[in-house]
């Protein structure tokens, strides 16, 4: 298994996750998300004929006791106590910890964008693991299945606020390795992802990692230099032809054709004024 | 199955198809079990039996039987897997095999689905693409307006996947040989994509190389000397701008890039700049070469038909007859019956003839 994947199953929310879908009381929880579904069902954008119905964020005022309605319970306290930042001791914690400036209906919010997501999280993880996938095609893959849980949960990924799980963010630490800058940039890819979906609900997964594609191409760009590449690869076959018994095992007729093409090529280029103006390259 | 855990069990399908798309792209020589993975979480979620029966490629009997999530998912999960399921199969395919595989795909999800479902609808765009990249003739220009207008209909006239089958819809009308009208279509679509996603973004990219391949189109079939040079020229710098951005996006050796480098050679052709078109072409073999060649079989045919072109138009008879040899070989294998099959043989035939 890759070390990302071992990480990423390791963050403090994937350890909130596990205790808490252990928890006796998570079905009540997933009735409440449940309940959050059927709510934001209503604030669908519709858009006029012709015209993109792109997803404006969502509020909904008094989420919570809308929720304790939803699912006929005679108060809202049920639902408050579940999210409070002091919840009684036998229920999970809340994943926005004990903060009291976190309102119950905020921490509500995140788990439930954390809690739609997980899913889909998993999945990449399931395949990353059974594949070895190196940290940029997980990352990839990470970035292309928040896109399609925004495109499967177009108003949850609206609801103020308004963008991916509060999870990503340090999800993308991880995939940074400590570069907080690394991460900073990550954590803008991941909201530009899901805003791309909002702006354009019939955008696919891949086509929304697409618009950050450059920016995850620059921040996993092999610091070795083309030129270095080549020298390295040159020096290697050279040096496996010298000792190889039998030379014609590693380079067949056809290969040799093309690799001296390719060379008598850049012997000309490299000992061209452009690129060595004294001549000196050859 | 209750409604947490279906979803849940739709959103692994799901994270586990955009992972298992990334890795679509790794060499085919390491895909045999990606494809076995995938068939397998396909199995668990469609009829098998009904599938198979198909004609669609062979899912395997579920090995365990997984614990209550065998009802059926939101159908996007399963489509998608679908869809990746046959386009791992397909690449094993000549091009001109590829589109009996989608349209028995997309008979099997008609039968299952209702006609007005987008996720239907976006299928059969998706069908539509593979008969186009197979070269089925005719095009089917009526069939792609209806799906356009469904599309404008379902997300707006300039939402991405409305896009995506405008820019089929020019492929359609340079096929059926309206050069003009495919270009001036595929114009209208940069510009929209340059606004909505940027210069740089992919299907910006994609919608002005195809644009650079109908200018050569049209170039290529333009008497006049002066007009065919106009579109050389423009669509050298069509091409100019969106090679360096693949370069920069996929690095210089993926499959897009060295496609652009193929047209690049082709308005060099066209130019009668042909050393370097000579050599642009080269190195366009050697990366498909190290890439494994075998995905796109059909365009390393069209390499050595260029080749074949410029060695003829230097003089280099034995060279111009040894390229389009191949390429007559190659390109009857992956469409016998397509027009640059008939061009390559049209050529070994003029050369051999001397």
């Amino acid at each position: 298994m890759p070390s990302i994947t071992r990480e990423l199953d390791a963050t403090r929310t994937a350890r909130w996750y596990v205790r808490a879908h252990d928890c006796d009381s998570w079905i009540k929880r997933e009735q409440c998300f449940g309940a959050l579904t059927v709510i934001l069902d209503d604030h669908r954008a519709s858009a006029r004929p012709g015209e993109r119905p792109s997803q404006p964020p969502v509020q909904v005022p008094g989420l919570l006791d809308e929720v304790a309605r939803r699912l006929y319970f005679r108060s809202r306290e049920p639902v408050y106590k579940r999210w409070r930042s002091r919840p009684d001791g036998q229920r999970a914690a809340r994943w926005a910890g004990p903060d009291f400036a976190i309102t119950p209906a905020a921490a509500f919010i995140h788990e439930a964008k954390i809690v739609g997501f997980w899913p889909y999280r998993a999945g990449v993880l399931e395949v990353a693991g059974a594949f070895s996938m190196t940290d940029v095609e997980v990352l990839t893959a990470y970035l292309r299945a928040l896109a399609a849980w925004a495109c499967d949960h177009l108003t949850l990924a609206a609801l103020v606020p308004s963008g991916p799980p509060a999870c990503v963010a340090e999800d993308m630490e991880v995939f940074a390795a400590g570069d907080a800058a690394r991460a900073s940039r990550l954590a803008g890819a991941s909201r530009a992802v899901v805003q791309t979906v909002l702006d354009d609900p019939s955008m696919t997964p891949l086509g929304a990692f697409n618009m950050v594609r450059g920016e995850v191409v620059e921040l996993y760009r092999e610091p070795v230099r083309i030129a270095d590449r080549v020298h390295y690869s040159v020096a290697e076959l050279s040096d496996r032809l010298m000792r190889e018994a039998d030379p014609a095992a590693l380079v067949d007729q056809e290969q040799c054709r093309l690799l001296l093409a390719s060379l008598d090529e850049l012997r000309l280029l490299l000992t061209s004024e452009a690129v060595a103006p004294s001549g000196g390259a050859g | 199955m209750s409604g947490p855990q279906a979803s849940e069990a739709s959103g692994r399908v799901r994270g586990a198809t955009e992972a298992l798309g990334v890795l679509e792209a790794r060499p085919r020589a390491t895909r045999p079990p990606l494809e076995g993975f995938t068939q397998a979480l396909l199995a668990r979620h469609v009829d098998r039996a009904a599938w198979n029966a198909a004609g669609l490629p062979p899912l395997p009997r579920p090995t365990e039987e997984p614990a209550g999530d065998s009802v059926p998912l939101p159908t996007v999960a399963v489509v998608r897997l679908a869809q990746l399921v046959v386009s791992m199969h397909c690449t094993g395919l000549s091009l001109a095999d590829r589109p009996t595989v989608w349209a028995r795909l997309e008979s099997f999800f008609t039968r299952r689905l209702p006609e007005s479902d987008p996720v239907l609808i976006r299928l059969r765009a998706v069908v539509c693409h593979q008969r186009l990249e197979a070269g089925c003739q005719p095009p089917d220009v009526a069939g792609l307006r209806l799906l356009l207008d469904r599309q404008r209909r379902i997300h707006g006239a300039n939402s991405y996947l409305t896009g995506l089958t405008r820019a089929h819809l020019a492929t359609a009308y340079r096929q059926a040989g309206d050069y003009a009208r495919a270009a001036s279509l595929l114009e209208e679509e940069a510009r929209v994509r340059t606004d909505l996603f940027g210069p740089e973004h992919p299907v910006t990219l994609v919608t002005r190389s195809m644009l650079a391949r109908a200018l050569l189109t049209q170039a290529d079939v333009t008497e006049d000397v002066q007009a065919r040079r106009g579109l050389a020229r423009h669509a050298l710098a069509v091409i100019t701008d969106v090679r360096v951005a693949r370069d920069r996006l996929f690095g210089a050796t993926a499959a897009n890039a060295t496609k652009i480098r193929r047209y690049e050679a082709h308005a060099l052709l066209l130019l009668g700049d042909l050393d370097r078109a000579r050599a642009v072409l080269e190195h366009v073999l050697t990366f498909d070469a190290a890439r494994d060649g075998q995905k796109d079989l059909y365009a390393i045919g069209q390499t050595h038909l260029l080749l074949a072109r410029v060695h003829a138009a230097q003089g280099g008879r034995p060279q111009a007859l040894a390229h389009a040899e191949q390429a007559r070989r190659i390109l009857s294998a992956q469409i016998p019956g397509g027009e640059s099959a008939a061009r390559a043989r049209e050529i070994v035939a003029t050369l051999a003839a001397g």
